[in-house]
């Protein structure tokens, strides 16, 4: 806490702390200074001159947004002097702009407005004129009007801060400008439209293109939740008028959204949504009622469990919803059906191996993104955040700019790589070897805490283990020399605070034991390990049971089988649940009947088209989804879903925060959770809730999500370095890589229904080839290409873009063609594929090889 | 006349290469001296190329040393009898030699002419006087002698105080006493700290800084050295704008000669000093020359002005304590802790202290780089130094301190050139620009021209410089077209004064001062302009017309061959003219006509 010091405020004492700017302490003292470039959530540049104030002592006006209070200072805000500079500046700035308030959005919450209202100008002393730029309207978000730029700056310096920097002044004097280089649009710019720009602009310069004439500020009402992508969980303040999203912002002026979140919540207005339940007749799904739906998924479920007992059922739900839909889906199969067999997408983006990881490291695993600001050493493995977990990237990027070090480990080249003080570019699979190298080096280096270690388990055991390790044999495999494996170990082994920063979905569990393995090594146990989580509900999907091996709470089923038998009044089945691999393979024998809800497995699990087969061999299978999915377009029965925009709950992201979820317009369809309880009801098992409420106070009477995970086992696992994902051989010489892109997400099915799609080139459908592989494999940009693996072949377009080194391609995963093409190969102990690394070969289409 | 007896053997032909006279053809002469050495077989005669001499109207400037014989505006057939009758004859060649304009006299020697007399050259020491791409003729004229002293027999502070003892205050514009600056960068804390030289000479009109980079680079990289021992800064930047082309090149060799004797390095002259200098040319911003925007520059971020404090001496470069010194204040250093501060201190007034450089330009017979000390007064710069108003027309102003300073009439002549006085008046010594006009200058229209490059080079951060400038700037073009009022003109001084106030840098708080003196000084040719739509010295093209006089046409046709505008008819021996509706008052009509038939109506 910085010390007090008193100033005088337009003749009243104030007690303010030291340091801080005289702006900001007017606004403790309730005195508003108008202000146009100042933003508190970006540095100073002092360029409006409308803050300025008299200090007694100093020479001429000062302006308070750029002078920090001193002891005994004595500030005037509001003499006439004052107030005749900001006329004359606001003067002049109304001299250079077109005044048509009418048809302004920001008619009422534009501060240009606002402050020649307050200064009473009535008309500028100079002639009013239109500067004559053309109106930018060439992208689906972001409309630029710079006649209405009033060049204070805030967009340039916060694209600085959080944004991919890619806008600054141009040109000198009245004709200077805000642009990107060589004034190219922003869809061409680099731009990645986390849409901040819009945020901080104090007049209508920028603005959504979704918004225009649709509404103004003052009839907005504000909605604050929780984004629907990534496991970053960013808040989300939805505004709407009349029951119509207008926009979307983040709780306060500098808070980060990605694309996705900003502007990618159109999908909930699609007209391709579901809006009533189909049944499959004569092989076409056709509208019922829900009624009519109910009876009859009940009915046919009912008899799969007669006829051949409830174990044949078997239920599948994305990591996306919320922890009541995930908690009473999963009692409705258990104490409804009478089955364990209940999965979640989450075995496919990490778990259960990262329930291994929390309880090897406690809280050591509960990283907040205010731990990686302050962090002073980074260690990034396999993952691309400014891409797949923006919100991850900003803090990442925040730390750089505050000094922090940087060491990446990725394939190929991102944009947090180029910033990066290492960049450990190893082969494509190789983590394991890298991390193996890694923690050799730090234990060799003397680069560790041995204090610590010695009061591990097997540290004994590690030492040994690494001995053995053969250098030679990690540069072998990883392609990376000791050398820069020995500086990386050092960078990030002498950091005060340190973070290692992984993708959930993209790493091996052993790479993941590595992982925990350094942290332990190095004694760096607090806030230390951030798993980041493609899904908004992760953890919470886990935490509510809906994963075969877990009960909620995350108990084993044999312990806390008998506990939920009290809570739920039903005797529950003893049979272990079946993972959703287990299931597909014994769908059409052992498994007859599949229950959905917001997830396409179809499209999600590898080998798609053998899982599609699996799929069309079950008795019954019904869909819960706002989407007609691949896996929906199979289906017996189809129940319209909501969105989160739609939906009430709560949800718990990366940080491991519990966050609520609220509706922010008029649900199209009948909420998830009444959907289930109707369904329920239906086969004979009453769940009596009246709202999302009751269902939470449920949740909370029988589990509690802990705030701070406080068991630990600190215990070193020594783990024997493999490839991980497909290896490359004669046939299938290359390697693709599936990942995230920037306006692409995981499965497609809501970025796809968004404008988002306008944004990804071809909408995802394409491979990207080093320009040296696509010289010796005769492509050029936008051909048609087989790409081919032992599964099966997809055509697509080549995109040539050099961030891959040779021999590896990239293909985004938000358009799903990788699913013809991905192995179902799985790990034996996790029952989850590994599906991101597959071994194809390319060939030109229309060319014969 | 004193007649000089040449020797032979010691002569040395020297020849201005500063950028005014290879403009004028310093070249051609330089190449002519070789080709005649050449027939002649003359070997012993060295021809040294030397910077600028300052009395850049008179260019090509040649010198015959060692008697330091003048010749002004030499040309390439000229050298034949330089060499023929001086240098082999003995005599020199009269006709060629500069004449007084107010005696009519042939005067032969540098150091009798007028315009030099007059002056005191400290910073121009060796301009002209050596090869400034040698750095034997810097070292020769007492060069590095400063920096030897300061390594081996002064400590840091000692230093410090030295320069503040002189009383040097910076020649860059705002007059902020040296050495204080650098007791400030000396305090702050901090293992890394640089030192910048602020070659980036922007003001139109002047042009000291770079005859100085040009004609002795040394003298400025040794006050750099000094500077940066005395701070305790191992690295140091040369801001210089890339249209110096040739300072640019002479300030590299000089780096590069330093550099091989050991005045740059590691370990400098055997101390435990280590300094290394690098160049930064910068792409024509005029408001790189305010230090902020001249330190983003140098980090490759766009050039605009930041708000200070924190001051450069706090956080500089790339955040770290940075002291930036201007060429001309650099240049004195090593003088002032060769000769003593005192010395120094004895020059000048009592606020301003040695000498400052003038560029006088305008309707000066004698214009160029004029060196005196601090409280002479503008009439003796520009009546006696100067040689006085060209064709001897009346005196009307002078505008001192370029497009930032004021505009000073007749009654100011005596006003002594210090910071403080200059203040009072409005003014402000500046870089030291001084445009002299005489009748023929209208002052709406000298101000519609600083403000045109004002607003022009406003970096546009801030809104009453960005958009105040050009306000302004279209007010004054109204008024030089007659579209203005009495109105307009109350707003334009209240604009000026909000500009001056409320800018957030040096360039909008000083660009409305040409036009708050003019306003204040000539408030009577405003008036002129808004309420009568006349401009008194006939340059506002809008509010003039060219008449044909009826009476002494003789119709000889030559101005209509000349019109470009086919402005003008009449038969031939008959009185012609000039249609207004297309006469775009070029004034060529005018030049060419042989009886003086053409007029101005105002």
């Amino acid at each position: 806490m910085s010390e007090q010091i008193t100033v005088m405020i337009n003749g009243k004492e104030a007690k303010v702390p030291e340091g801080i700017l005289i702006i900001q302490a007017a606004k403790m003292a309730g005195i508003d200074i108008p202000h146009l470039c100042y933003c508190e959530c970006l540095p100073s540049t002092g360029s409006c001159r409308v803050c300025l104030v008299e200090i007694e002592g100093a020479k001429g006006l000062v302006a308070s947004c750029a002078r920090k209070v001193k002891d005994g200072m004595v500030i005037d805000t509001d003499t006439e002097k004052v107030r005749e500079a900001r006329r004359f500046v606001l003067e002049l700035i109304l001299s250079n702009h077109p005044g048509d308030c009418m048809s302004c959005d920001k008619n009422g919450a534009c501060e240009l407005q606002k402050y020649a209202y307050e200064l009473g100008i009535e008309k500028t002393a100079f002639s009013m004129k239109d500067p004559g730029y053309e109106i930018d309207r060439s992208n689906p978000f972001i409309e630029r009007n710079y006649n209405l730029c009033i060049l204070c700056g805030r967009c340039v310096g916060i694209c600085k801060t959080q944004g991919a920097d890619v806008i600054d002044f141009v040109k000198r004097g009245m004709v200077t400008k805000v642009a990107t280089p060589m004034d190219k649009p922003l869809q061409e710019s680099g731009c990645d439209f986390c849409g901040s720009c819009l945020a901080v602009c104090p007049v209508g310069a920028l603005l959504e293109v979704d918004r225009r004439f649709r509404g103004r500020e003052w009839e907005m009402e504000e909605t604050k939740t929780v984004c629907s992508y990534c496991g970053c969980g960013c808040d989300l303040v939805f505004g709407t008028v009349d029951g119509q999203i207008m926009r979307a912002t983040g709780e306060s002026l500098g808070d980060f959204l990605c694309a996705k979140g900003r502007f990618g919540w159109d999908f909930v207005e699609s007209s391709k949504r579901i809006t009533k339940p189909l049944i499959k007749k004569n092989g076409v799904l056709t509208e019922s009622t829900y009624e009519e739906a109910f009876e009859f998924a009940a009915e046919r479920l009912l008899d799969i469990r007669k006829a051949h007992g409830a174990n044949r059922i078997g239920g599948f739900i994305g990591a996306g919803n919320t922890n009541e839909v995930a908690y009473l889906f999963q009692k409705f199969l258990r104490a409804g059906i009478g089955t364990n067999n209940i999965d979640s997408s989450a075995r496919l983006l990490g778990f259960p191996a990262l329930v291994d990881l929390y309880e090897a490291l406690g809280d050591g695993a509960v990283v907040s993104m205010e731990n990686i600001e302050e962090a002073d050493a980074l260690l990034l493995v396999n993952a691309d955040v400014t891409v797949a977990y923006p919100r991850v990237g900003v803090a990442v990027k925040r730390a750089l700019s505050n000094g922090a070090k940087l060491v990446v480990v990725d394939a190929g080249r991102t944009k947090i790589s180029e910033k990066a003080d290492i960049h450990i570019q190893s082969m494509a699979g190789s983590n394991e070897f890298v991390l193996s190298g890694l923690l050799k080096e730090l234990l060799d280096g003397k680069v560790y805490d041995e204090e610590f270690a010695k009061k591990c388990g097997k540290f004994e055991d590690l030492k040994k283990s690494l001995g053995k390790l053969k250098m030679e044999t990690v540069e072998r495999e990883s392609g990376i020399s000791k050398d820069v494996l020995k500086e990386a170990a050092k960078l990030y082994g002498e950091g005060k605070k340190t973070v290692i920063i992984f993708g959930a979905e993209t790493v091996s569990p052993q790479t993941m034991e590595l992982i925990a393995d350094i942290s332990l090594l190095t004694g760096k146990t607090k806030a230390s390990v951030l798993p980041c989580l493609l899904s908004s509900n992760l953890w919470g999907t886990v935490y509510m049971g809906a994963l075969a091996e877990f009960y909620p709470g995350v108990r084993k089923a044999d312990e806390a089988g008998s506990d939920f038998e009290k809570a739920w009044g039903v005797k529950l089945s003893k049979e272990a649940g079946l993972s959703i691999k287990e299931m597909l393979d014994g769908m059409g024998s052992s498994i007859l009947g599949m229950y959905i809800i917001g997830a396409d497995p179809v499209a999600q699990l590898p080998n798609s088209s053998s899982v599609a087969k699996s799929f069309s061999s079950l008795d019954f299978l019904v869909v819960q989804d706002t989407f007609l999915t691949e896996t929906a377009k199979l289906a017996d029965v189809v129940l319209p879903g909501v969105t989160l925009a739609e939906s009430n709950g709560t949800i718990v992201n990366m940080e491991y925060r519990t966050k609520e979820v609220r509706t922010a317009i008029e649900p199209l369809v009948q909420a998830d959770w009444e959907t289930v309880v109707a369904l329920s009801k239906k086969v004979n098992y009453t769940m009596d809730y009246s709202s999302e409420k009751e269902i939470a106070k449920e949740i909370k009477s029988l589990v509690s999500i802990p705030k701070k995970i406080e068991k630990n086992t600190y215990k070193f696992t020594l783990v024997e370095p493999k490839i991980s994902g497909e290896e490359p051989d004669k046939k299938y010489p290359y390697t693709l890589i599936v990942g995230e892109t920037t306006f692409g997400f995981y499965d497609g099915v809501r970025t796809k229904n968004s404008k988002l799609s306008e944004l990804e080139p071809n909408m995802g459908d394409y491979v990207v080839f080093n320009s040296d592989d696509a010289a010796s494999l005769g492509l050029e940009d936008g051909c048609k290409v087989t790409v081919k693996s032992r599964r099966g072949k997809v055509i697509t377009s080549a995109k040539i873009l050099d961030f891959l080194p040779k021999g590896m391609f990239f293909m985004p995963s938000c358009h799903n063609k990788q699913g013809v093409l991905s192995s179902d190969g799985i790990d034996l102990k996790l029952k989850s594929p590994q599906d991101r690394l597959i071994a194809v070969s390319v060939s030109k289409e229309g060319v014969a090889k | 006349m004193v007649k000089v007896k040449v020797k032979e053997k010691q002569n040395k032909v020297f020849i201005c290469t500063g950028t005014g006279c290879v403009l004028s053809g310093s070249e051609k002469v330089k190449s002519a001296f070789k080709e005649e050495f050449k027939k002649r077989k003359i070997s012993e005669i060295d021809i040294v190329q030397t910077g600028c001499h300052g009395f850049c109207q008179q260019g090509p400037i040649v010198v015959i040393q060692p008697e330091g014989v003048f010749y002004p505006t030499v040309s390439a057939e000229n050298v034949s009898r330089i060499v023929e009758e001086h240098l082999i004859g003995g005599e020199v060649v009269e006709d060629l030699l500069y004449e007084d304009s107010r005696t009519g006299k042939k005067i032969s020697l540098y150091k009798d002419i007028n315009f030099y007399q007059k002056q005191n050259r400290i910073v121009l020491r060796n301009c002209g006087q050596i090869n400034p791409e040698e750095i034997d003729d810097y070292i020769e004229s007492g060069g590095y002698k400063a920096l030897e002293k300061v390594l081996n027999k002064m400590s840091p502070e000692e230093v410090v105080e030295e320069v503040k003892a002189s009383g040097l205050r910076g020649r860059g514009g705002a007059g902020f006493p040296t050495g204080l600056k650098w007791s400030f960068a000396q305090k702050a804390p901090g293992a890394v700290k640089y030192v910048i030289c602020n070659a980036d000479e922007g003001d139109p009109g002047a042009f000291m800084d770079r005859s100085v980079l040009e004609g002795d680079p040394h003298s400025v990289l040794e006050g750099m050295m000094i500077a940066a021992y005395a701070i305790g800064a191992s690295e140091g930047y040369i801001y210089v704008r890339a249209e110096y082309p040739l300072a640019v090149k002479r300030l590299k060799i000089a780096v590069e000669h330093a550099k091989k004797k050991g005045f740059l390095g590691k370990n400098i002259l055997g101390s435990s000093f280590d300094f290394e200098i690098k160049m930064k040319e910068g792409a024509g911003a005029f408001v790189c020359g305010e230090e902020t925007a001249l330190m983003a520059s140098i980090e490759g971020k766009r050039g605009m002005p930041r708000i200070r404090p924190p001051f450069p001496a706090q956080s500089g470069l790339w955040g770290k304590p940075t002291n930036i010194n201007n060429v001309e204040t650099l240049a004195n250093i090593a003088w002032i802790i060769t000769n003593g501060a005192d010395k120094f201190a004895a020059i000048g007034t009592e606020k301003s202290k040695g000498t400052k450089i003038f560029a006088v330009t305008g309707k000066v017979k004698n214009g160029g780089l004029v060196e005196v000390p601090m409280g002479t007064t503008l009439r003796k710069v520009i009546f006696d130094i100067c040689g006085g108003i060209k064709d001897d027309k009346k005196f009307k102003a002078v505008q001192i301190g370029g497009p930032s300073g004021g505009c000073l009439p007749t009654e100011f002549l005596d006003t002594p050139i210090d910071y403080e006085s200059l203040t009072q008046t409005g003014a402000i010594v500046g870089s030291g620009g001084m445009v002299v006009m005489d009748e023929s200058s209208c002052v709406v229209d000298l101000a519609k021209y600083f403000l045109t490059f004002t607003q022009k080079e406003s970096c546009g951060k801030c809104v009453p410089c960005r958009v105040g400038t050009k306000r302004m700037l279209e007010m004054l073009e109204r008024m030089t077209k007659g579209e203005s009022d009495e109105k307009e003109l109350v707003l334009l001084e209240e604009l000026a004064r909000d500009v001056k106030v409320a800018s957030l840098c040096g360039l909008g708080q000083t660009a409305p001062n040409p036009i708050l003196t003019m306003l204040e000084y000539f408030q009577e040719e405003f008036e002129e302009h808004v309420k009568e739509g006349r401009c008194r010295a006939g340059v506002c093209s809008e509010l003039i017309a060219y008449v044909i006089k009826e009476n002494v046409c003789r119709g000889c046709g030559v101005c209509k061959k000349h019109c470009p505008m086919g402005a003008i008819t009449g038969e031939k021996k008959q009185p012609h003219e000039i249609d207004v509706t297309k006469c775009v008052k070029c004034g060529i009509c005018m030049q060419h006509c042989p009886f003086d038939a053409i007029y101005i109506a105002k």
